[in-house]
């Protein structure tokens, strides 16, 4: 992908100081929205609500590696000059533990009780390019099928997206390659690009929606220069330039498809402790268990949505018992729907690249190398 | 922190198919040692259309859901029937229910056999054990037309004798014309039928054998049954687009959105969980995908 700074057909690129990102979570605040960003929570990059811009990660980076993630000073004032932290949005879109329906027993009967969700205004503020294309990945599973997720449609529906796109990012970084970053895509309300300039920080502010523009016209702005635009259009070059891992997808479902009996996926297996870690921080992984819970009175029994694994065994349960007993058909089915079967059933990859599976798995297994792997082995 | 944030209902409606419904067991029938066949009806309104092969999750209060297909015969009305394995606490709890007790349903949802194909050539119906359960409304429905098939053969297979379910069925199909052939893993001493696989009773004296280029196949079964079966009927020259099978899966959510039931490109509860061979096959041969 080149990395480019979209100028919107909405509004010319302006720029904010720190004062107007101050000013634009007040205005969110003010016109109800909850709002949410990054701020350095127990060693790591979190999402949190948001109170003002000290909440900030002010002069943090992450330093990333497979299996390796650690928090490192910068000598400059940046706040966004990290790549990604552990959390994805899904744990505010898509939760851990949602509420299903409650039934209950009654004189003549089983009465139903659906939980029915409400639509939370809120924004959020940081989100990542590849964080926004999973968003939409997530809009397409959840939303996009002949029945949508009430729960999650609820929580999308008055969304407010501020993206900043990336300008430091970390060495399991490959949204080049899956075509999402470093720089955003369509599909947010506003998109920042951090300017730097040693202890001062800038904003070039660009417009992706009609909320967005309305939010941008309350703040104080400047209009973007010459030098500002080009600025930004470097450091989201230097971003791409810095992103030295690479997915190679061409031809990558019939690639995976054609090695489904590969003995690669035992090999894999030898190192995965299918703790499903890839699974939980994955920004795109949806699948959910449904689970029963009755209370003490016996007269109540709630269902339970719960994120589920493709790594448990308990999630390819049969009548005669699961499915994929071995580790190696789990860690398979995990990477060849991310990668090949997610673009049968839903048009496109389920990867964004963002490389949280590569840091946050305990024995440092790297997708892209086993797909560069698989893909050696069969040329050879 | 905002103290202004507010909230509106979920734009989105929540599909019915989401939605447990409260029905009541009018009747069980024992189909073996482990297998009963439940007949249902809602409490509320009228029992919904199925398609043969449809599927529909059956939840026994505070235990959980599972999925089973509708063994109905066609054209009834007043129940759906559900045949049920115990194989575990929530199958347990459906099958324990007593006459007059409820459970929910949601359903049903999935794919049904190409109902098309019983109006040409030849048809052969091909179960092992529990896999007759979504074959039967579709046998049904080819019984009673028989006039336009050139022939219609039912292959079944179990593990014993008292592990055929559906005898009565079984003796009114044959008496309707189909050619009706069992086969068991292992006989007991009143049993006189087939002993051994149903992939080899295909094509074989005793045995069924038909016009196999003009045939078109529908399979359920357990994967490995499938599997060799249909290996069979491209060896017997059947064309693989016109074998069909139902696929079984850990379906929790019936609407596409919790992932379980995944064979390769097929999420089963949305695309399933009748399939056509042509496109499964290469999935299909793999163990454990």
């Amino acid at each position: 992908m080149l990395p480019e700074i979209r100028t919107t057909q909405l509004l010319p690129p302006t720029i904010i100081d720190l004062a107007g990102l101050g000013s634009l979570i007040g205005e969110l605040e003010s016109r109800g929205y909850e709002v949410f960003g990054p701020q350095v929570r127990d060693g790591v990059i979190a999402h949190d609500i948001l109170r003002s811009v000290d909440d900030l990660p002010l002069g943090w980076t992450d330093e990333q590696e497979a299996g390796r993630y650690r928090l490192v000073p910068r000598r400059d004032a940046a706040r966004f000059g990290y790549a990604v932290g552990p959390q994805s949005w899904k744990e505010i879109l898509h939760p851990s533990r949602t509420k299903v329906w409650t039934l209950s027993k009654t004189s003549d009967g089983l009465s139903v009780s659906m939980h029915e969700p409400e639509a939370p205004k809120r924004a959020f503020i940081g989100v990542r390019p590849c964080e926004l294309a999973a968003i939409h990945k997530q809009d397409r599973v959840l939303l996009e099928g002949t029945h949508p997720d009430p729960s999650y449609g609820a929580n999308r529906e008055h969304l407010l997206l501020v993206v900043v796109n990336c300008g430091d990012p970390a060495a399991t970084c490959f949204c080049t390659s899956m075509d999402t970053g470093p720089s955003a895509g369509p599909g947010f309300d506003l998109a920042l690009t951090e300017l730097v300039d040693d202890e001062d920080v800038r904003y070039l502010v660009e417009v992706g929606s009609e909320d967005g523009a309305g939010v941008l016209a309350e703040l104080r702005t400047t209009p973007a220069t010459v030098d500002d635009v080009s600025k930004a259009r470097r450091a989201v070059e230097t971003a791409a330039e810095g992103i030295a891992r690479q997915l190679d997808t061409v031809g990558i479902k019939d690639l995976l498809y054609d090695n489904l009996d590969s003995p690669i996926w035992e090999s894999i297996a030898e190192r995965c402790l299918t703790c499903g870690n890839c699974t939980l921080v994955c920004p795109t992984c949806f699948c959910t268990d449904l689970v029963d819970v009755t209370d003490l009175t016996g007269e109540h029994s709630e269902r339970w949505r719960l994120w589920d694994s493709c790594f448990s065994l308990e999630y390819s349960h049969l009548g005669p018992g699961p499915h994929r007993a071995s580790g190696a058909s789990r860690y398979r089915q995990w990477m060849t729907h991310k990668l090949a079967s997610w673009i049968d059933q839903f048009d496109e990859s389920g990867c964004v690249g963002c490389g949280r599976c590569i840091t946050w798995c305990p024995v440092a297994i790297d997708l892209t190398a086993e797909v560069n792997a698989i893909r050696e082995g069969a040329e050879r | 922190m905002s103290s202004t944030t507010t909230a509106t209902p979920s734009p989105y409606a929540i599909s019915p198919l989401l939605v447990p419904q409260p029905y009541r067991v009018l009747d069980k029938v024992k189909e073996g040692e482990h297998v009963w066949t439940l007949h249902i009806a809602p409490v509320d309104g009228a029992l919904p259309p199925f398609e043969p092969a449809q599927v529909s999750m059956l939840g026994a209060f505070g235990v959980g859901e599972a999925a089973i297909s509708i063994s109905s015969a066609a054209g009834n009305s007043d129940y759906h029937a559900y045949t049920i394995r115990r194989a575990g606490p929530i199958t347990n709890a459906l099958v324990d229910t007593p006459i007059g007790g409820l459970i929910t349903v949601r359903g049903p949802f999935g794919s049904c056999w190409p109902l098309d194909r019983l109006d040409t050539g030849a048809l052969a119906i091909i179960a092992g054990g529990l896999g007759l359960a979504p074959l039967r409304a579709v046998i049904d429905r080819a019984v009673h037309r028989l006039d336009r098939l050139d022939r219609l053969g039912i292959v079944l297979g179990a593990k014993t004798p008292s592990d055929l379910i559906y005898r009565a069925d079984l003796d009114r199909w044959r008496k309707a014309g189909a050619q009706v052939t069992l086969t068991v893993d292992a006989g007991d001493d009143e049993w006189n039928g087939s002993v051994g696989l149903v992939p080899d009773l295909l094509g074989a004296t005793p045995g069924l054998d038909m016009e196999w280029a003009d045939t078109t196949a529908f399979v359920c079964g357990p994967d490995v049954m499938m599997h060799f079966t249909a290996v069979k009927l491209l060896d017997l020259g059947v064309p693989v687009d016109r074998i069909w099978m139902t696929l079984e899966r850990n379906m929790q959510c019936g609407n596409g959105l919790c992932g379980h039931c995944q064979l390769g490109p097929f999420i089963v509860c949305r695309d399933g969980p009748v399939v056509n061979y042509a496109e499964v096959a290469p999935f299909h041969r793999i163990q454990e995908l």
